[in-house]
């Protein structure tokens, strides 16, 4: 065993962090593989689907997992390695999902397959697949189910699981849990009741949308899609496929719930009400969409208000759910959607996005900024959920919004989508980014896009950066380059003097 | 007490040795009358200009010249220096600026410039404000419809007005501010915050030991540039009023043409070329032009502008490359042409067309999504600090992506102490915070502007690309907006009043506007009877 010794586990760091977290993911996306092939043989009398493959793809995954988690570390755990074990276990969870995709034989090739992996495990919900209902019960199920487990490496990712990784990150609001409603205690208890509440808010979604008129087996994938807020949908119209208000309405409610700081969801469930409504994040959440259903709706192209709700909700919550088709509507309309989708949920939520909280941050910090201009020696501390905002964690805020921007600047520049107009490939880089999964084309909003060679890499990239805040993959691509070792304090120590 | 006496009673900061005056003492009038009178001179050149050429807007032109002196004047003599704190200073700087744009409508107004058959008076007048705000923010975007051909021997405007609608840019490129302060030996030490409230970019170059001389230095740098372009044109083919009248547009990187199609109306590579050259001149720093005369290379040991041409150069290469693969406007020789012509015409903020009319070659708007997603960036970022450009600033880009290496930096080290550095020297923490704030309220009024744009009617492309335009003083926009169209076609009237404001908002970057409002207020609170405590 090593012992915790500072040089024993700077030696000790690089070497062995990054298995266990890899066979997590693998253990992961080898149970979404068996679980589908589950649901394939269920759904599949015939018996010579993709089944099979998902299950050998499955047993091969949980194998290799069970084989890396036994590589345990028992040592401090830096933030920067934290961030590298994210991505670790994300890349274990894709590496079995695109298997089981590329075993399934349904995509033309291996970079299709890599595109709806990537947009599964980053619950986007971008796919190559015009037509899903014609896929196989089993790379249905796979596609949801990928999001759905993601989703839940998310939450635990954010919420404590890792608390080392979103140091300065900001994947979850520290203060309204810091005190009294501090949502756990420990590490288990967080695990549990982060699962609680999750499979909570799927099983109500699952039943809701059965008994709302869906099949089954679309009530657990709509479901696990909703409360991921992923979005991929099981036919080419979506939502919008069911044709019913009730499906709309619930598949909003869901998508607001899932866009919602899970923390804030669990104490507002257990009746707290007043102290959850002092979250600044949650009051600002709630507002834009009161806002932009207004807005959407009154100048929506025919929309009604349960569209406008929809709309919005889909595209704040990053979900990527369509029902009716706001692209015939006029600019303002595309502009709140867009700026919405851009914004993102609320932190520690499944949502993706720049998040709310830095939003409120950064608004506060304009606002302090031009006050410093009449009054100069005004000292002003910015408040969020009645406590003062830490100005280090300030500073990274602004800073991950330089990140944020420079990646979308890129993306944009580099996505060189085919077929789309300047909008189109703005909303694409943005939806991107944001995990969104839905892109302006004209005016029509779609799901599909099929991109050449080069530039779905790059949009499978941007996914990738955006789910994971940007940060941890930069780290873990800087760590693995060793580009940054001249940067380290020792030696800029040494040079000073 | 009256207001005024109480006025007069306020302790007077003394800024040299002029003797004790009776004067009122306001920052504000004092600076914005002297910024009328500045103009009038160039006013009273136009209309001369119409009157020997045979215009009939001589005497809306005249008159405005009048009105400028008459109005400059009794502000100017009327007033003395008072409050030069900072905020003060940046109030009077964007109070000069709404004024003068907004009179500088005055001629167009009277001589009916932009009258249409069943135009609404006030739009009309809403079109001359639009127009003079483009003009002196050195935006470029027009409602001018009835602009001439080449050739065009019976112009329904007059050669007066049009010269004056050049002008305007010249005055504004290097800012008319800046021209006052090389005239007002008053303003001792706070010559420079007023020159730095003024220039674009975080930071103002001192270029001799007394501002008012460092002024000095810039504008003659200026007019040394806009005459050597001025000549370079008329070599180039074009005539001498022409060359002149494109030379003050290109050197304030404006952009507003005399012609229908801009540059594109010549049709000539040569005048192509040397616009090419000195747009990239006007949107370089001009203290870097004027160290040139000592050091020849001094341009390229400084870091923003290396930043700058590997951008232009860069933008230039991709556009052509992708015009090229797209086969859009034909062989390589044309996608160079148009490529680079228009990735200069947009990196340095002056917006120039090469378009020979609608749907030829450089008419980018009919171009594939990917050129035009370049030219976007570009005229997001815009030129560097301390030239005639506009937008971001090339410098302040740089210390945005400094400042994101070096996130990445502390997250792998968090005690790390990492000064961001740019071409050796190290920015300090003031100028990043500087930065930082600067992107951020942008970021806001490009949200907020399209916001306002959409809901007043325009369509989101045209609208995206003409509120980043605005803010950036460049020019053309997308979609209906483009290089051989008006906004009168693309915007609603309401909405092209928002994007004035925007020029505005964005030429005196920000934070002057916020303040033009606040200090005459505090101003005012200061002297107004209150009732004390005790």
């Amino acid at each position: 065993m090593v012992t915790a010794t500072r040089p024993a586990t700077q030696r000790a760091k690089t070497a062995s962090t990054l298995p266990l977290p890899f066979g997590i993911g693998l253990l992961l996306g080898g149970s979404v593989a068996i679980f589908s092939a589950g649901v394939g043989f269920i759904m599949d009398s015939t018996g010579s689907g993709p089944q099979w493959g998902s299950l050998a793809v499955g047993v091969f995954a949980i194998a290799l997992g069970l084989v890396f988690t036994r590589f345990r570390y028992r040592g401090r755990i830096l933030p920067a390695v934290a961030m590298s074990m994210l991505v670790a276990s994300w890349l274990g969870l894709s590496i079995a999902g695109l298997l089981a995709f590329i075993v399934s034989g349904e995509f033309a090739g291996a970079g299709d397959a890599l595109f709806e992996t990537v947009s599964a495990t980053t619950t986007t919900g971008f796919t190559t697949v015009s037509d899903p209902q014609l896929l196989p019960p089993t790379v249905r199920m796979l596609r949801v189910g990928l999001q759905w487990v993601t989703g839940l490496g998310v939450l635990a990712a954010g919420m404590g699981l890792l608390p080392a990784a979103v140091s300065g990150v900001e994947l979850a609001p520290r203060r309204p849990l810091e005190r009294s409603k501090r949502i756990v205690t420990s590490l288990g208890s967080a695990m549990r009741n982060i699962v609680a509440l999750y499979l909570l808010l799927t099983t109500s979604l699952i039943v809701g949308y059965w008994i709302a008129g869906m099949s089954l087996f679309d009530a657990i994938s709509y479901g696990f899609s909703t409360a991921s807020t992923g979005g991929m949908a099981n036919h080419a119209n979506s939502i919008g496929h069911f044709d019913s208000a009730w499906i709309e309405y619930l598949a909003t409610a869901g998508m607001i719930a899932a866009g919602g700081n899970l923390v804030v969801v669990w104490w507002a469930f257990r009746g707290a009400i007043s102290p959850v409504w002092k979250s600044t994040e949650l009051r600002l959440y709630l507002s834009l969409i009161a806002l932009g259903t207004a807005i959407v709706w009154i100048r929506g192209a025919g929309l009604s208000i349960g569209d406008a709700a929809f709309a919005t909700s889909s595209m704040l919550s990053t979900t990527g759910f369509r029902a009716a088709n706001w692209g015939a509507s006029n600019g303002l309309v595309h502009a709140v959607l867009l700026v919405g989708a851009g914004i993102g949920a609320m932190s520690g939520s499944v949502g993706s996005g720049f998040r709310l909280a830095r939003v409120a941050r950064i608004a506060l910090e304009v606002r302090r900024s031009l006050r410093a201009l009449l009054h100069p020696y005004r000292v002003e501390v910015i408040r969020m959920d009645g406590y003062a905002v830490d100005e280090d964690s300030l500073r990274e805020t602004y800073g991950y919004l330089w990140i944020h921007l420079i990646t979308l600047t890129a993306l944009v520049a580099f996505v060189n989508a085919g077929g789309f107009d300047v909008i189109g490939t703005l909303s694409l880089s943005l939806s991107v980014l944001s995990n969104v999964g839905i892109a302006l084309n004209g005016d029509r909003i779609d799901n599909v896009v099929l991109l050449g060679g080069w530039s779905q890499l790059v949009a499978a990239a941007g996914m990738v950066l955006g789910r994971m805040s940007i940060y941890p993959v930069l780290i873990t691509a800087s760590g693995f380059v060793r580009w940054l070792a001249r940067f380290q304090p020792r030696r800029a120590a040494g040079s000073a003097r | 007490m009256s207001v005024i006496e109480r006025l007069r009673e306020r302790p007077r900061v003394h800024t040299g040795f002029a003797a004790p005056s009776r004067r009122v003492p306001s920052t504000v009038a004092h600076i914005s009358g002297l910024a009328l009178a500045v103009v009038s001179p160039g006013l009273a050149l136009s209309g001369v200009i119409e009157i020997i050429t045979g215009g009939d807007g001589a005497w809306p032109l005249m008159i405005s010249a009048a009105l400028f002196a008459t109005v400059g004047s009794i502000a100017w003599f009327g007033t003395r220096l008072g409050d030069v704190s900072a905020r003060v200073v940046f109030a009077s700087v964007a109070w000069s600026w709404l004024l003068v744009s907004v009179l500088g409508a005055l001629p167009f107004v009277f001589a009916r410039t932009f009258q249409q058959e069943g135009l609404n008076r006030w739009v009309e007048v809403g079109d001359a404000i639009f127009e003079s705000v483009s003009g002196y923010t050195c935006t470029g975007s027009t409602v001018l419809t009835k602009l001439p051909d080449v050739g065009d021997s019976n112009p329904e405007i007059g050669r007066g007005v049009l010269f004056y609608r050049q002008l305007t840019q010249w005055y504004g490129g290097m800012g008319f501010v800046q021209l006052v302060i090389t005239v007002l030996p008053t303003l001792g030490t706070k010559a420079m915050g007023f020159m730095g409230a003024e220039a674009p970019g975080p930071t103002t170059d001192r270029l001799a030991p007394r501002a008012a001389d460092t002024a000095k230095i810039l504008w003659i740098v200026y007019a040394g540039v806009s005459l050597i372009t001025a000549l370079g044109y008329w070599i180039a083919g074009m005539s001498l009023f022409d060359g002149v009248n494109h030379a003050f547009s290109t050197a304030a990187t404006g952009g507003f043409s005399t012609y229908n199609d801009s540059i594109g109306e010549f049709d000539s590579v040569a005048i192509e070329v040397v616009a090419i050259f000195a747009m990239v001149v006007g949107g370089s720093n001009f203290a870097l032009h004027w160290l040139a005369l000592r050091d020849p290379v001094v341009h390229f040991r400084d870091h923003e502008f290396r930043c700058y041409i590997l951008m232009l150069i860069g933008a230039s290469t991709a556009i052509t490359l992708m015009l090229v693969a797209g086969d859009e406007v034909g062989g390589f020789g044309e996608s160079l042409r148009a490529g680079v012509f228009n990735a200069v015409s947009l990196g340095t903020s002056t917006g120039f067309g090469n378009a020979q009319g609608a749907g030829s070659t450089g008419d980018f708007v009919l171009w594939a999504a990917s050129p035009l997603v370049i030219l976007l960036i570009l005229m997001s970022v815009g030129g560097m600090s301390g030239s005639t450009a506009g937008g971001v600033k090339v410098i302040r880009v740089r210390v945005l992506l400094g400042l994101g290496q070096r996130l990445v930096f502390r997250a792998r080290s968090p005690r790390a102490v990492l000064p961001l550095k740019l071409g050796g020297d190290v920015v300090t923490e003031r100028v990043i915070n500087h930065v930082s704030v600067f992107i951020m309220a942008y970021l806001a009024l490009v949200v907020g502007g399209l916001f306002a744009v959409t809901a007043l009617g325009g369509e989101l492309e045209e609208s995206i690309s003409a509120v980043i335009g605005s803010l950036g003083n460049m020019g053309p926009a997308f979609g209906d907006g483009g290089p051989t169209a008006t906004f009168q076609d693309a915007f609603p009237a309401p909405a092209r009043l928002v994007l004035a404001a925007l020029m505005l908002i964005g030429r005196l970057e920000i934070f002057a506007v916020l303040l033009m409002f606040a200090a005459p207020y505090r101003s005012l609170a200061a002297v107004v009877p209150r009732r004390r405590v005790g």
